[in-house]
């Protein structure tokens, strides 16, 4: 009796826990620091810490094809990845080998992701993101940039999977698209576009631009940074003046196509 | 590329760049960097910033619809302008046919008169800039 009343009576111990908030504002320190080693030490300290440090460990993810076998070694159980943490989604191909089968199992958990970068490897043709991914419908940033060619299609094809998007940006060689292609996809883009729209040293498809420029006419960007040949300023002055209501800041670099040089010279 | 910075002290103005929007001068032939119409920015009450940069080389003019836009530009439509800056680069080398230095200058010289306009009717609200690339403007000083 009196062993238990003197265990009743003991003082309770008590663990010392930091509070939720207090362990997440100094993580967003580390993070605001980019100090990933300790964020990394932290992840491993404490369960109750991966959460938090994995917001920040994983914010922005750079993956080619190579990366992606790594991704599912990493998490072989997609359901418990880190994918939805990813805000920021790089993804280049200037590996030659296709997207692993395995990874179809990972790409839907990125659920989050707000912006997204497609880089066109040097022997590539064009952004490889294959039709059977699914891209997350959380993107409003989409920058694409290829350095060896991309079908304009391709490029509309991967614009009319993003409901929520309003900043495009378009780099590098683009390649011929017919209206019959273009309009098979959809004349009226799914996005908002109320954002950015940067096409910068686009070149290669001849009329198409003017078709792709036609599509993205009527959309209220705020923020407009377009570098092209002087003939498709009549396609640049349709598409700027149709968001005349919304544009804040135009920017316009205007130069020469090869066709206009070899005409003249 | 090197370019200068060019003072924007105006030249003797042309009255008519006080006057009214322009309208297209007659194309010289050339044509082609000559589109029929240009920015209506009386349209554009929200615009706060506008950048410019066109290249010089190979052309027979100015190019006008550069000026066309420029004249729209007014404190009561454009409340919000701050910012205005034209980048004029390359040189015009390889001349194509038609080409006239008088035509371009005269463009070049439209231009200049708005951009005073612009400096004088947004009193100091906005500050605006042309750089043009120094090859050109020795040709625009022949």
């Amino acid at each position: 009796m009196d062993s238990k009343t003197s265990k009743a009576n003991r003082p309770a111990v008590i663990t010392p826990r930091i509070p939720e908030d207090i362990i997440d504002e100094i993580l967003d320190h580390l993070a605001a620091d980019s100090d990933f080693k300790s964020l990394r030490a932290c992840a491993l300290l404490s369960r109750s810490w991966v959460p938090s440090s994995r917001r920040h460990l994983f914010h922005t993810v750079d993956l080619t094809w190579g990366k992606m076998d790594r991704w599912y070694n990493t998490f072989p159980v997609p359901e418990e990845s880190p994918a939805h943490h990813v805000l920021v989604l790089h993804i280049s191909n200037n590996a030659i080998d296709w997207v692993p089968v395995k990874f179809f199992d990972h790409a839907p958990r990125f659920t989050n992701v707000r912006k997204l970068f497609l880089f066109g490897g040097e022997h590539c043709a064009g952004p490889r993101v294959p039709s059977l991914w699914k891209l997350p419908e959380s993107v409003t940033s989409l920058a694409i940039s290829a350095s060896n060619g991309a079908s304009l299609v391709k490029i509309w094809e991967i614009v009319a999977q993003l409901p929520n998007l309003d900043d495009l940006s378009l780099q590098g060689r683009f390649i011929q698209a017919d209206r019959s292609a273009l309009l098979g996809i959809g004349t009226v883009p799914r996005g908002r576009f109320g954002g950015k729209l940067v096409l910068r040293n686009v070149y290669g498809a001849g009329r198409g631009h003017i078709e792709f420029l036609e599509i993205l006419t009527g959309s209220p960007f705020s923020r407009v940074e377009i570098d092209y040949a002087r003939e498709y300023i009549p396609a640049v002055i349709r598409l700027v003046e149709a968001c005349s209501k919304t544009i804040v800041k135009l920017s316009l670099n205007v130069r020469y196509s090869g066709k206009y040089h070899s005409s003249s010279s | 590329m090197s370019v200068t910075a060019v003072n924007t002290t105006p030249r003797p103005v042309d009255s008519g760049a006080q006057g009214p929007t322009l309208t297209p001068p007659p194309d010289v032939g050339i044509g082609r960097e000559a589109p029929e119409r240009s920015f209506n920015f009386s349209e554009f009450p929200k615009l706060e910033e506008v950048n410019i940069s066109h290249a010089v080389c190979r052309v027979g003019r100015g190019p006008p619809w550069i000026p066309m836009a420029l004249s729209a530009l007014r404190p009561t439509t454009s409340p919000r302008l701050s910012s205005l800056r034209l980048v004029f680069f390359g040189s015009p080398s390889n001349l194509p046919r038609g080409f006239s230095i008088q035509d371009m200058s005269n463009d070049h010289q439209r231009i200049a008169d708005q951009v005073t306009r612009i400096e004088r009717e947004f009193e100091g609200a906005v500050n605006p800039t042309i750089i043009r690339d120094p090859k050109f403007e020795a040709v625009l000083n022949m």
